[in-house]
């Protein structure tokens, strides 16, 4: 009886904060959302879909979403493609100074395409660096004819700088889902006959192909809706470029929350699909070795080979990030490969101006505070999930999983109407003080990673272990802290490195959302320095560029320091 | 397993996690000191100014009110992520739900939202010291450098012209432009860098004193489509565009004088800036006061410090000269006309006297008030809705050798916006979101329909 009541009161415990945590998602996400799509569909207080039509009829509009479709799929077909073949030489072989390789492809996570951005024109423009360069090697003359322009309208250097930003994720999963592979399927393929690309399209990719969809689906979302490589690169072609420009308008024509309005269909849409395609081969790929793995070895000329494959991959991504800190010292930089004079002028300027620095702690601060409120909230969802199992349990379990199909330009649109002038929130808007809905919008948006890095940990912990503190008398609390949380700590570091290291590079939300100068976080700050106008806008927005990626180089080191290999885990979707 | 091991492993960590926490959380508790003693007032203006021009303004008003009232002064900037267009709107809005919008200064961004902003109401009368107003004109080169009811007054001017790589240019074997007209020449077919007008006021400017360098609408329209249409990417502002050819992403682009004397500034031997003789006009950029502002005192004492000696010296003098700007030089023209006496021979290289400069044009303001916020959104349908298309109509013009015929179809204008008038109702339709969209969306498929017309033929 007494047994039967404690369980009975656990659950109501449980019961009660799931409720509330549903609650707490349903007005600071579920809310603003309905609002932005509901301007879209409302107007005069009445339902009209006069505006959705008005956007389906758009042959413009409806071209920057096939844009932004395009734009996703060849973002994802380029890092799947980078990732196959890094990932199965990774996982599948051993060669020399695999484990500094290994980390070194990590590395394109903290370069963000936005800062990257900064230095492509330049690089690859039509009468940039490398066309200086083919000139001088006389490969192309241009006396002779116009320079290939390499970038075109932009759209080739938005995939470029995503791809080599976003190929980490497709390769993490890709090599769990080649880890989780039992070799006994490859083995009998080849006891059968099948020679090693028979054996790779018929056996290998059906099985990992749930692991690389998961991987994709992210990948694709992100680079449906991202809008800050897009912006600074100059490619205006696209949805979420689109809605960005009319929201930043601050009188927003209802054609625009239409837009939102399908932009948030289409995500979740695929989203949705991603996942059925990742579910679908489900029931194979979750199995067990049962015979041992025996990586193959590579001679010298395989190891060089390799080396040439991931160094090409890794330098391709740095380039960029190069050509940041590069224009950051330049003095004098037109029509040269190399800059003819530099200076540490602009490194030092970033100091000395307040607001500039102010927007560095602001970013400290945003990010510190949501990485605390997804501390605190994702580990309870992931205890609730894995342990408590509360009757809203998978609505819970969806819930935080759905940011990952919501943009953050969306989210942001939703807030922008949430606050308006006049509204009951105006006071916690954009113009008055929006630390709170910036903290929020960060914290909401990188929960799906919080809450599956800690679940991933929990499911992997035996209960017995906390069973049996319980049976020496360590009361809940105490287990928790002595048993569950140490055993722990290595999932909710990497997690809070990681969410902190996002919330700091944050684009959507941070440009729409940050309006005052006092407010703004380091993105903000960025964008708003390359486009200032002054000469020197690309090199001070590289300067502060290339501090944040010392920041978060820094953060990285450190979580990678304290988890080694575990660091990937949570970018497993 | 050794748990007790791991344990103890991760206690190191959780001491690293908090030496981590000890640095991030502080940042979140910071606070801002109170300034104690003096009087202190607040300030809030919203500008599409750059930084460098916040800077030193902020700077040498705090001095100058310490110094003459006893005053502390804080400043707050708004930025509500736009240029001068987008400020306008701001602004529009904000007096649609309440009396006041908060903001006590609106400083910079062109003359355009200013004529839009006096004529709704929506700007104070400024109180301009009669020694200010002595030394400037109420009109120059056919252009109003205050409003005549005084409630917005030029504090700077601008001029417009293109930057272009010479070196660039010469390695092609291409001769430099030298006139509007030259920026539509076949040659310069995708090599030119614009700005959006709808997002960029001085764009919107700057295309508006090409179509005035024509006799009429029509010739000064297929002007500007020659060089629209020789864009190879249309800037969300004056300032990335203006950076195309240093960059290396074009070899000319379309720049505000103060833009391009920068950039050629930097690299003498590589870039050129140049005010087309005869075709560029000096256009006032104002400082006002919006209605019902919540610091009112600070804000006229504010308008009339940029007025003043002190505030006009920080326009046009090098960073460094004692009377000039603390940082850096922001190399604008200052709008009284006794700082060229009193300074000569110590501005700006590249700085020239807009008083005496005979190359200035002549220009239409009433022209240029009646088109403003329409011509926008002509140019966008035009060009930047349909930049594909116009680009490669544009090139089966060049291949056809500029076919009179073709001609005539890639210049031709939408029926409802052929006259004066049309102008006028086009301007009363874009206030209505329903009868904006329709307007502007039937241009864009006209402008589309009769591209795919010449590539097709």
């Amino acid at each position: 009886m007494a047994i039967k009541l404690k369980i009975f009161r656990r659950s109501i415990t449980a019961n009660i904060i799931s409720v509330l945590i549903i609650a707490v998602i349903a007005v600071l996400f579920l809310y603003p959302l309905a609002l932005a799509v509901k301007t879209g569909v409302i107007e005069n207080s009445r339902i009209s879909f006069y505006w959705l039509g008005r956007v389906l009829g758009s042959e413009i509009l409806l071209r920057q979403l096939c844009n932004s479709f395009l734009l996703a799929i060849c973002t994802t077909l380029a890092a799947v493609a980078i990732s196959i073949p890094t990932a199965i030489t990774a996982t599948n072989f051993r060669f020399r100074g695999k484990s500094v390789l290994g980390t070194l492809i990590l590395l394109p996570l903290i370069l963000p395409p936005f800062v990257g951005g900064l230095s492509i024109k330049r690089l690859l423009g039509q009468f940039g660096v490398l066309n200086i360069l083919l000139d001088k090697l006389g490969i192309i003359d241009i006396s002779a004819g116009l320079p290939p322009d390499w970038l075109g309208s932009g759209f080739i250097g938005v995939v470029i700088l995503q791809t080599l930003h976003l190929f980490p994720i497709t390769y993490l999963n890709t090599c769990a889902a080649l880890a989780n592979l039992d070799p006994a399927y490859v083995q009998a393929g080849r006891n059968l006959g099948a020679g090693p690309i028979r054996n790779f399209f018929e056996i290998t990719l059906p099985l990992i192909r749930p692991g690389i969809f998961a991987g994709a689906s992210i990948v694709f979302i992100w680079s449906f809706t991202d809008i800050g490589t897009a912006a600074i690169v100059g490619y205006d072609d696209l949805a979420a470029i689109t809605i960005f420009k009319e929201i930043a308008k601050a009188d927003v024509s209802p054609l625009t929350y239409s837009l939102v309005l399908i932009l948030l269909a289409a995500s979740c849409g695929f989203y949705c699909a991603g996942r059925i395609m990742a579910g679908a081969g489900e029931y194979c790929g979750s199995t067990r070795a049962s015979v041992a793995f025996e990586p193959g070895k590579f001679g010298k000329a395989a190891t060089a080979a390799v080396w040439l494959l991931f160094g090409t991959v890794i330098f391709a991504a740095v380039l960029p990030h190069i050509g940041v800190v590069v224009t950051a010292v330049s003095d004098k930089w037109v029509r040269t490969i190399l800059p003819e004079k530099y200076t540490f002028r602009h490194l030092a300027y970033v100091f000395t101006k307040a607001e500039i620095r102010s927007s560095l702690m602001n970013s400290l601060k945003y990010a510190s505070v949501s990485t605390l409120i997804d501390l605190i909230i994702g580990s309870i969802v992931a205890w609730l999930i894995v342990r408590s199992r509360p009757v809203a349990g998978r609505l819970l379990d969806g819930l935080v999983m759905l940011p990952l199909a919501v943009p953050g330009i969306i989210l942001a649109a939703g807030y922008v109407v949430m606050t308006a002038p006049g509204t009951k929130f105006e006071t916690i808007g954009p113009l008055r003080n929006p630390f709170g809905i910036l903290v929020i919008a960060y914290a909401m948006r990188r929960m799906p990673f919080f809450v599956r890095s800690i679940s991933a940990g929990l499911m992997q912990l035996p209960e017995s272990l906390e069973e049996a503190a319980r049976n020496l008398g360590a009361s809940k609390f105490m287990t928790i802290m002595r048993i569950t949380t140490p055993l722990l700590l290595a999932n909710i570091t990497a997690a809070a490195v990681l969410t902190f290291a996002f919330a700091m590079l944050e684009v959507s939300d941070s440009l729409v959302l940050a309006q005052l100068q006092q407010d703004y976080p380091l993105t903000k700050q960025i964008y708003v320095q390359a486009t200032s106008g002054n000469t020197d806008a690309l090199n001070i927005a590289s300067a502060l560029g290339v501090y944040g990626m010392a920041f978060l180089g820094g953060a990285m080191a450190i979580a990678s320091l304290m988890l080694g290999k575990k660091l990937g885990a949570i970018f497993r979707a | 397993m050794n748990y007790r091991s791991q344990t103890s492993d991760y206690r190191f960590q959780i001491l690293v996690f908090l030496a981590f926490a000890a640095i991030f959380v502080p940042a979140g508790c910071s606070n801002k000191n109170a300034a104690a003693g003096r009087t202190i007032k607040k300030l809030v203006i919203i500008s599409p100014h750059n930084e460098d021009i916040q800077y030193e303004f902020e700077t040498a008003f705090k001095s100058y009110a310490k110094h003459n009232f006893e005053w502390d002064v804080s400043f707050e900037w708004r930025n509500v992520g736009g240029g001068a267009s987008a400020i306008q709107q701001f602004i529009e809005n904000s007096y649609l739900q309440s009396q006041s919008c908060g903001v006590d200064v609106f400083f910079g961004g062109g003359e355009y939202p200013y004529q839009a902003l006096a004529e709704q109401g929506l700007l104070e009368k400024l109180e301009i010291e009669p020694q200010a107003l002595a030394q400037i004109p109420q009109q120059f080169g056919g252009m109003p450098f205050y409003d005549p009811d005084m409630r917005w007054i030029g504090s700077t001017l601008g001029g417009f012209g293109f930057i272009y790589n010479s070196k660039l240019l010469q390695e092609m074997g291409v001769l430099p432009p030298e006139k509007w007209e030259d920026m539509g020449r076949a040659e310069f077919f995708n090599l030119i860098l614009l700005a959006d007008p709808t997002q960029s006021g001085s764009a919107a400017a700057a295309y508006e004193m090409i179509l005035q360098t024509e006799p009429n609408w029509p010739s000064g329209w297929a002007k500007l489509l020659s060089i629209l249409s020789n864009a190879k990417r249309f800037a969300n502002n004056a300032g990335e565009a203006a950076s195309g050819p240093a960059v290396g992403e074009a070899a000319i682009a379309a720049s505000i004088d103060f833009y391009g004397i920068m950039r050629a500034a930097e690299a003498p031997d590589k870039l050129v800036y140049i005010n087309p003789s005869g075709q560029t006009g000096y256009t006032p950029d104002p400082i006002a006061i919006l209605k019902n502002p919540p610091n009112k005192d600070t804000a006229g004492k504010f308008v009339n410090f940029v007025l003043s000696p002190e505030g006009q010296a920080l326009w046009g003098l090098p960073a460094g000269h004692p009377d000039g700007p603390k940082r850096s030089s922001l190399n604008r023209p200052p709008i009284r006309k006794d700082f060229y006496d009193k300074y000569e021979g110590q501005m700006l290289k590249g700085l020239s006297n807009p008083y005496v400069a005979a190359a200035g044009m002549n220009m239409n303001a009433e022209l240029r008030r009646v088109r403003y916020g329409v011509l926008n959104h002509l140019v966008y349908a035009a060009a930047i809705a349909n930049l594909d298309l116009m680009k490669q109509a544009k090139q089966a013009l060049i291949k056809s050798n500029f076919d009179a015929a073709k001609l005539a179809i890639f210049n031709e204008l939408p029926q409802n916006i052929r006259t004066i008038d049309d102008f006028k109702a086009a301007a009363v339709k874009l206030k209505e979101p329903r009868a904006a969209e329709l307007l502007t969306s039937g241009w864009t498929s006209y402008f589309r329909e009769k591209y795919r017309k010449i590539i097709g033929s």
